[in-house]
């Protein structure tokens, strides 16, 4: 029971909704007269509510489906809907008044969304960061428009493969989600490339393993290293953008060229 | 002017196309039961739907399921429907809406309507909820436009359609990676991003600018159109609501407006379908809650306001609904479960008010594409705890 209420109160979050959508209910029970309005817009959300409650219920959903996703049940319920056409039939003789304080007490009770911190400015038309797409670039024209295996830093890896295919990497967002954590993979070019201080032979060593023709890394992590001592592990610096380094992976050989003639060039790419 | 031209070609394809997709469902109905909110519904559930039927064949029998060929079979099987649809609508006596009705009122020179009396005059209260309306509506396509929502998920299913695009192949290389695999079937049957792949094909941009930049100025405005169709459904019935002033129009208005505030402070949590719809509006979990769950109550709504009045459009109403069962597998793996959850509740209670067994029996066949998908789903996803279990994997 404990799991349901604890769905229940992270759907809810820090908002009132789930009051005013009971609130609003109970409202229609005693006023809404059409009989088929009644079946479908309270009786229905009535018994789905009941029924998202009962325990016997949760357990066949975990059964099925992730019990995280419990949530999900909530969606059959139209909670917001319900709000509006209660609102509105609740102050239906002053309108406008009625609309305007009732939309203050959903704002001021509510949160604004254009606030969440997962929202910013876009840099570009893609809506991924745009050193991505620099990056993306500056190894899509040393390969000639080849596919490449690339090993990266973990914050930009959900969103290389949003830009271009042809890169391919030997970890990827799997790596920050928690039903992935107790698969038994061998994640030494993970911990190799995003440590703080990364060891070059440790670097070399897992690179090569998986095959990676490149590498990028925050340039700050390279300070201290000249392109000589970079020369004696077949690393060679190719570019510099945005705070990261890509190094080319003198000891592996691309084999993941494509059979076609044409390759897209990445500006035009970025030209959409 | 190359941008301006990909815009135009991007409504085209996932504006205006779905809209006038609908013109044969809702061709099946009576004269004065079209409307453009139907219309946009019903083309949007068509559109998705048979991109849902045209591409489960093609992942299922072709190598490495081939993209294009489904591109070009959807195309041709799109255009064939929008043929049957027109033809058909014209030959039915065309769409007499609300909305075209108004139009020609405001322009025409006559100063009474058909009925003989005075031109009306648009009542205040409804302009002053519209204008409200459309420019908090205003408001969320240029922060959607402008602002960029970074999910996790999109590194599946935007790295899924420009997958699509680039290699011309379906749900067989690990989104997250790039190495090729077995066909993902727990993700599979869920082509929502092959339909964005396609619009981003046909308007000749990058898919990721099609889903982050464009697909909210679209979708925005469905979800919206959904909810106004519930709202129409439950406020043009006050037929017993003797006591109360019917004036369906206003509150209406009023009631999007409320919505809209819904939405915008709807940030209550992750989880929210407020939060979805303005954070992850291009995702198949945001189709589903935002539009397909609305559509399914007002598809209930007129299904038992057409039985109370006697009326035979019964059968057109399941017509949808068979859409919207097809329209929500396309959309999230899960959606078939949580839509025969909502359905054939929805047809029990319908049934129960009028005595009429027979709606669950109608409405379980309009289900017929979830029992299948979640039959498919669930031998596959069998097969793979039976694989895990065998190599003593977890």
């Amino acid at each position: 029971m404990s799991a349901i209420w604890n769905a229940l109160i992270q759907y809810d979050g820090d908002g009132f909704l789930f009051l005013f959508y009971c609130a609003a209910l109970v409202w229609l029970f005693f006023r809404e007269l059409d009989r088929v309005n009644r079946a479908v817009f309270v009786y229905l959300p009535l018994a789905l509510t009941v029924l998202f409650l009962l325990p016997p219920f949760y357990i066949l959903y975990s059964k099925v489906e992730e019990s995280d996703t419990y949530y999900r049940i909530l969606w059959l319920i139209p909670m917001t809907l319900t709000v509006a056409y209660a609102g509105v039939k609740l102050c239906r003789r002053s309108l406008v008044r009625g609309v305007v304080i009732l939309g203050l007490i959903l704002a001021l009770t509510g949160n604004y969304t254009y606030r969440n911190e997962n929202l910013l400015p876009a840099q570009n038309r893609l809506h991924i960061p745009q050193m991505v797409m620099n990056i993306s670039d500056l190894i899509m024209n040393d390969t000639g428009g080849q596919r490449t295996m690339v090993a990266m830093p973990v914050g930009l890896v959900q969103f290389v493969r949003q830009y271009e295919t042809k890169i391919l990497m030997p970890y990827g967002r799997e790596m920050q989600m928690p039903q992935y954590q107790n698969y038994d993979v061998d994640d030494s070019v993970y911990r190799a490339v995003n440590s703080e201080h990364p060891d070059l032979e440790v670097l070399t060593s897992a690179i090569n393993q998986y095959n990676c023709n490149y590498v990028v890394l925050e340039t700050a992590k390279l300070v201290g290293y000249n392109e000589q001592e970079l020369a004696e592990y077949d690393l060679k610096l190719i570019a510099q953008t945005d705070g990261y380094s890509i190094l080319r992976n003198e000891a592996q050989e691309n084999s993941l060229t494509d059979q076609t003639d044409s390759a897209e060039e990445p500006a035009a790419k970025a030209e959409g | 002017m190359s941008a301006i031209c990909k815009l135009l070609g991007f409504f085209i394809f996932a504006g205006v196309v779905p809209v006038l997709s609908g013109m044969l469902p809702l061709s099946l109905f009576p004269g004065e039961r079209r409307s453009f909110r139907l219309l946009i519904l019903a083309g949007y559930l068509s559109a998705f739907a048979l991109f849902e039927l045209a591409g489960i064949p093609v992942l299922l029998l072709t190598p490495m399921g081939d993209f294009r060929l489904l591109a070009v079979l959807y195309t041709v099987l799109l255009a064939v429907w929008i043929l049957c649809g027109a033809l058909r609508l014209h030959g039915k006596g065309g769409m007499e809406s609300a909305f075209l009705r108004a139009v020609r009122a405001r322009f025409s020179r006559k100063r009474t309507d058909a009925a003989g009396e005075g031109r009306r005059t648009p009542d205040p209260e409804v302009l002053f909820f519209r204008i409200v309306f459309f420019a908090v509506l205003g408001f969320q396509l240029y922060k959607a436009y402008t602002m960029a929502s970074y999910d996790g998920d999109d590194a599946y299913y935007v790295a899924q359609s420009v997958q699509a695009v680039q290699t011309g192949t379906m749900y067989h290389y690990i989104p997250y990676t790039g190495v090729t695999t077995v066909l993902d079937w727990r993700h599979a049957l869920a082509m929502l991003p092959m339909w964005i792949a396609w619009v981003s094909t046909l308007c000749a941009t990058h898919p990721t600018i099609v889903t982050h930049s464009m697909l909210p100025l679209v979708f925005l405005p469905l979800a919206d159109a959904a909810a106004y169709s519930v709202l129409r459904e439950l406020l043009d019935a006050g037929g017993q609501d003797k006591t109360w002033e019917s004036d369906s129009d206003a509150l209406s208005a009023a009631a999007m407006v409320l919505v809209e505030v819904l939405q915008i402070f709807g940030n209550l949590s992750i989880y929210t379908p407020e939060s979805f719809l303005l954070l992850r509006t291009w995702q198949g979990k945001t189709v589903f809650v935002a539009v397909l769950v609305p559509a399914a109550f007002a598809l209930l709504l007129q299904l038992g306001h057409s039985m109370e009045k006697g009326e035979r459009t019964g059968g057109c109403a399941v017509l949808l609904l068979l859409l919207l069962n097809l329209s929500s597998c396309l959309c999230t793996s899960m959606a078939p479960f949580l839509i025969l959850g909502l359905l054939l509740p929805g047809s029990l209670f319908l049934a129960v008010l009028y005595r009429k067994p027979k709606i669950i029996v109608t409405i379980l066949l309009a289900c017929i594409p979830n029992l299948v998908t979640g039959a498919v789903l669930f031998r596959q996803i069998q097969k793979v705890y039976f694989w895990q279990w065998f190599l003593g994997g977890k």
